[in-house]
């Protein structure tokens, strides 16, 4: 039973436009910031543009509970002739998410922006912002492939230059924000080229339409090399094991509140659209997208979930450990995805939601105590002068080490029973090792920040301003609170899952 | 037809060769400036599949023409009257539209990515002093044991 | 039958020719050693590409691809790489056998799918008997205009192209917040002789005064003969933007920047985007689809229009003026974002170049 049943958040002639409108808000909000005259109105804009996208994410959640999948015609001209937005369990799903941390992320914006970057950049930035927010919905809702194509860049092309921007406090932005420019756009085009594939087998672009085709198709292997394209260039964006070295660069040296949204959301995204492909599009094709699933995501994800975990004990900079920590949880989401069962998949949307909760909550926290240097020992000690900040820091932390009672660690023994009733042994045993791992670099940061005393005075530390406590105490509350009540997060997941292996079978 | 069948898997790996001819452009070149162009020959030969797949022998551009037009009727005289009554429409053979309209949005594209590119690419020689590279990898691994030093 | 069939057969070899003329660049592009060498490739690579695409029916790219690609793109790479060093050094060994078997896999890869794709200009192929023909055939009863290709863009797929509008001011954004530091102030480029080609010269300046306002007055043909032939909103806003350029290149940029400040084409780019929703949202209001153009018009007005329904239901006026009304919004964005794009960069070169000097 979904959360959303029987909730009426709109009128009927808001909730039949809520698709559209989710992608058009921010989209709005982007322009009028770029118009803005002053940093100020351009933050009330981005706040305005993320609150109506989650309201309309919202009204779209209960229209989904109740009809289960909403097809939108937009322009007016029914598929395959226009471009269909199709939203259903699996797709809300991420499109609450990418809202949710939208609305949080804006909300902090203002002061975090005003830590790292002059002023007459502020408006700027927060257009960029809500034009990335504008594509990921869009990536959420669109039943497109071609159409999926231009939201991918459309959340990419600013965001290339927003990681530049962390020039300002490390001067590395540069290069990191350049070889994510490169690797983004291999990835999109790999993605396009695939997509071509697919048209040359089936003369369509929309998603439903092309699974059918594919089915009656005899075309197998351009289907096939289509969709091993789709599998790399998402891969690429999703920073996949052994795709991911654009990642740490990026997420270390851009500005905070950027990497704070890029860290929960952009990543995320990608993983949903190649459960959209490989389970949906692929359905058509006999054991395609299992076959890409088993014998080429799962091992790799298996390898990333070690191999990164390894990678960032042996990191001295604060961002980057948690960078390769996000590299190792894609690999858990993935190994979760790839265990073939709704349970395992299941389990895998509710530790996808509750990490990018939790990695929005670190960097926001980051940012937010004006922290400049990149080593952890400069972060010693500040817990003292910014004690609310690190709480919600600590707790963020305990989240993503798995302690009990935190929405990390239901996420994480809920994956491991899933693997272990598939029979994956291996995979259980690649995350029981790759969490152990975890726990030594967690439990460095919290040691740092909470118990030791810092040696120099200029530490550059203060607690963060209300705005930006809200977002962040918002966001870490909430992952308390699916720690210890997580049916209706697990439900929605649930619904998720069932809602694309539904269609796989 | 047996022409466009020897033709086929010459152009299409033409096409596929371009790929990834620009793609090992993007990955090795050690000039940044150069490695952007070489993504800007991928992104193109992306194109250049699609155009391939839209294009109809003996078709014309999606224009619509009058069926008894002098334009349409020179079209006609060169094809078989069978071949455009299976294939054309309302009397004239067109291509196909869709790549055209796809391709079309990803020129653009291709066109903001080298804009933001260059932009970065400014920013770097600016900061840097150079756009090599090596020199740039050199540069940063040298940052990293300092700010390990100066900050530990 | 097989004399009937030659003009067709002739321009599928001419296409093949074309294309293996554009690998050869690639090849070329491949070897080259020097930057400037490699932006003449691309730049000719891209004209290639536009005639490759005239001989493969499709216009409207060949004039974007000769506009965006051969025109803008060259242009913004010499600004860039003016004043960095020229001679590439070749790669070693260590860095290029990786990215080369990655390289050669994908290219395997592909190429394996190859006898499953469809006969070169064959009619019945997947792409162009099913979506690709329904366009062709409902195009006249549902949009009421010639040019299929700006159909489809605008209406038809209409979301598409306010994402790729998005896109272009998200690239805008981007130089901006990148470049556009110093352009903010009130006096912007102090001494900008780098960029006039000549200072002062009186041919130069009476043929631009004549030509600056004739390729204006072609961008807006281009921008409402979109429906007829082929053209649009994209072609016309790089058009646009050439004007300025142009008067930039002959006045001098701070003489432009003066009469077009950078805060009012940052504004325009947002507006085009920004109008082109709004087109979005009107209709939602008139009772359609986001970007339905039929609800545009309100009933009542519609009546009045000369033969304005047609069978179906649908509304060629409201699709006409929608698509117009798409396709400026469309210039503005792509020529303020250009324009933008090059202020950033010719601000960026006379700094530079006074760095230099001093």
């Amino acid at each position: 039973m979904s959360p959303f049943a029987g909730v009426q958040f709109a009128s009927p002639e808001v909730i039949q436009h809520a698709p559209a409108l989710m992608i058009a808000a921010p989209l709005t909000a982007a322009c009028v910031a770029a118009l803005s005259p002053s940093a100020r109105w351009a933050w009330f804009s981005s706040l305005g543009g993320a609150l109506f996208a989650l309201w309309m994410a919202l009204c779209l959640a209960a229209d989904v509970a109740q009809s289960g999948v909403v097809s939108y015609a937009v322009g007016g001209f029914a598929p395959p002739l226009g471009i269909e937005l199709r939203v259903d369990d699996l797709g809300v799903f991420f499109s609450l998410l990418v809202s949710i941390l939208g609305v949080a992320t804006s909300l902090a914006s203002a002061s975090l922006l005003r830590l790292e970057l002059p002023e007459r950049d502020h408006a700027l930035m927060q257009a960029g912002f809500m034009l990335a927010l504008t594509g990921l919905l869009g990536l959420t809702a669109t039943g497109d492939a071609f159409n999926a194509f231009v939201f991918l860049e459309v959340s990419s092309i600013g965001t290339y230059a927003l990681v530049a921007m962390g020039a300002s406090r490390d001067r590395r932005a540069l290069t990191a924000a350049f070889q994510y420019l490169i690797m983004g756009t291999i990835g999109a085009t790999f993605f396009v080229i695939g997509v071509g594939l697919l048209y040359s087998v089936t003369g369509t672009l929309n998603m439903t339409d092309m699974a059918e085709k594919l089915s009656a198709s005899s075309s197998d292997r351009a289907a096939i090399a289509g969709l091993v394209l789709i599998t790399v260039g998402l891969a690429l964006k999703a920073a996949m094991f052994p795709l991911h070295a654009w990642l740490p660069g990026a997420y270390s040296a851009g500005p905070s509140v950027v990497v704070a949204f890029l860290a929960g959301t952009a990543t995320k995204v990608s993983v949903y659209l190649l459960i959209r492909f490989l389970m949906d599009v692929a359905g058509g094709l006999e054991g395609a997208g299992e076959g890409l699933l088993n014998w080429l995501i799962a091992p790799m994800a298996g390898i990333a979930a070690v191999v990164a975990s390894v990678q960032a004990v042996f990191q001295t900079e604060t961002r980057r450990i948690l960078a390769f920590s996000s590299i190792a949880q894609i690999g858990y989401v993935l190994l979760g995805v790839t265990s073939g069962s709704v349970a395992g998949l299941t389990a895998a949307l509710f530790l996808l939601f509750a990490h990018a909760m939790i990695k929005t909550v670190i960097f926001l926290c980051l940012g937010a105590i004006g922290h400049r240097g990149a080593q952890l020992e400069t972060l010693a000690g500040a817990g003292r002068e910014a004690p609310w900040t690190i709480t919600a820091l600590a707790i963020a932390m305990l989240g993503l080490a798995g302690a009990p009672f935190t929405a990390g660690f239901l996420a994480k023994w809920r994956l491991l029973g899933a693997l272990a009733d598939g029979g994956r042994i291996w995979a259980v045993v690649a995350i029981a090792v790759s969490s152990l791992t975890a726990l030594v670099y967690c439990a460095r940061i919290l040691e740092t920040m909470v118990f030791r005393t810092r040696r120099s005075s200029a530490s550059g530390v203060s607690e963060a301003s209300p705005a930006a406590l809200a977002a962040i105490w918002f966001l870490a509350a909430s992952s308390v609170w699916y720690g210890l009540d997580a049916s209706a997060l697990y439900d929605l997941a649930r619904q998720a899952a069932a809602s694309a292996m539904g269609a796989s079978s | 037809m047996t022409l466009a069948l020897a033709l086929t898997p010459y152009v299409y790996g033409l096409g596929f060769f371009m790929m990834a001819a620009g793609l090992l452009i993007a990955l090795t070149s050690r000039h940044l400036i150069k490695r952007l162009i070489g993504l800007g020959v991928f992104q193109t030969s992306a194109g250049v599949f699609y155009i391939l797949l839209s294009k109809v022998s003996g078709g014309t551009a999606a224009i619509r023409l009058e069926a008894d037009s002098p334009a349409a009727r020179s079209l006609a005289s060169r094809l078989d009257a069978a071949y455009i009554a299976t294939h054309g429409v309302d009397g004239v053979v067109y291509s196909n539209p869709l790549p055209h309209v796809l391709i079309l949005t990803a020129i653009v594209v291709g066109a903001a990515t080298l804009a933001v590119g260059l932009s970065i690419i400014v920013r770097i020689r600016e900061t840097y002093g150079t756009v090599d590279f090596e020199e740039l990898a050199a540069l940063e691994a040298k940052a990293l044991r300092d700010g390990r030093e100066d900050e530990a | 039958m097989t004399r009937l069939l030659a003009a067709p057969e002739a321009e599928l070899v001419f296409a093949a020719l074309l294309l293996t003329l554009l690998a050869g660049l690639v090849l070329a592009l491949l070897a080259a050693r020097s930057v400037l060498t490699c932006i003449l490739l691309m730049s000719v690579f891209s004209l290639t590409m536009a005639l490759w695409l005239m001989v493969m029916d499709a216009p409207d790219v060949a004039f974007t691809e000769a506009s965006v690609g051969a025109g803008v793109s060259t242009m913004i790479l010499l600004g860039a790489a003016l004043s960095s060093t020229d001679v590439i050094p070749s790669v070693r060994p260590g860095r290029f056998w990786f990215p080369a078997v990655a390289c050669l896999a994908a290219f395997i890869g592909m190429a394996l799918a190859l006898s499953d794709l469809p006969v070169f200009g064959d009619p019945g192929s997947p792409p162009s008997s099913y979506v690709g023909r329904l366009y062709l055939e409902h195009t006249p009863h549902d949009i009421g205009a010639p040019n299929v290709v700006t159909a489809v863009l605008a209406s038809y797929r209409g979301f598409d192209t306010l994402g790729e509008t998005s896109v272009i001011l998200a690239a805008g954004v981007g130089v901006l917040l990148l470049l556009g530091g110093s352009l903010n102030s009130r006096d912007p480029v102090s001494e900008d002789v780098s960029l006039r080609i000549s200072a002062g010269s009186p041919v130069l300046s009476v043929a631009a005064r004549l030509l600056i306002p004739i390729i204006c007055l072609y961008a807006f043909y281009v921008l409402a003969h979109g429906e007829f032939g082929a053209g649009g909103g994209f072609q016309a806003g790089v058009i646009l933007a050439a004007a300025l350029i142009l008067h930039a290149l002959v006045f001098g940029v701070r003489e432009t920047m003066r009469a077009l400040p950078v805060g009012v084409v940052r504004s325009c780019a947002a507006l085009g985007v920004l109008g082109y929703a709004s087109i979005g949202f009107i209709a939602i209001l008139h009772g359609g689809r986001f970007l339905d153009y039929d609800a545009l018009l309100s009933p009542v007005f519609e009546a009045g229009l000369p033969s304005s329904h047609l069978a179906g239901g649908h509304h060629h006026w409201g699709q006409r003026l929608g698509i117009l009304g798409i396709e400026t919004g469309v210039m503005l964005a792509v020529a303020s974002t250009m324009t933008a794009i090059f202020y950033a960069f010719a601000g960026r070169v006379s700094r530079s170049d006074e760095a230099g000097a001093a």
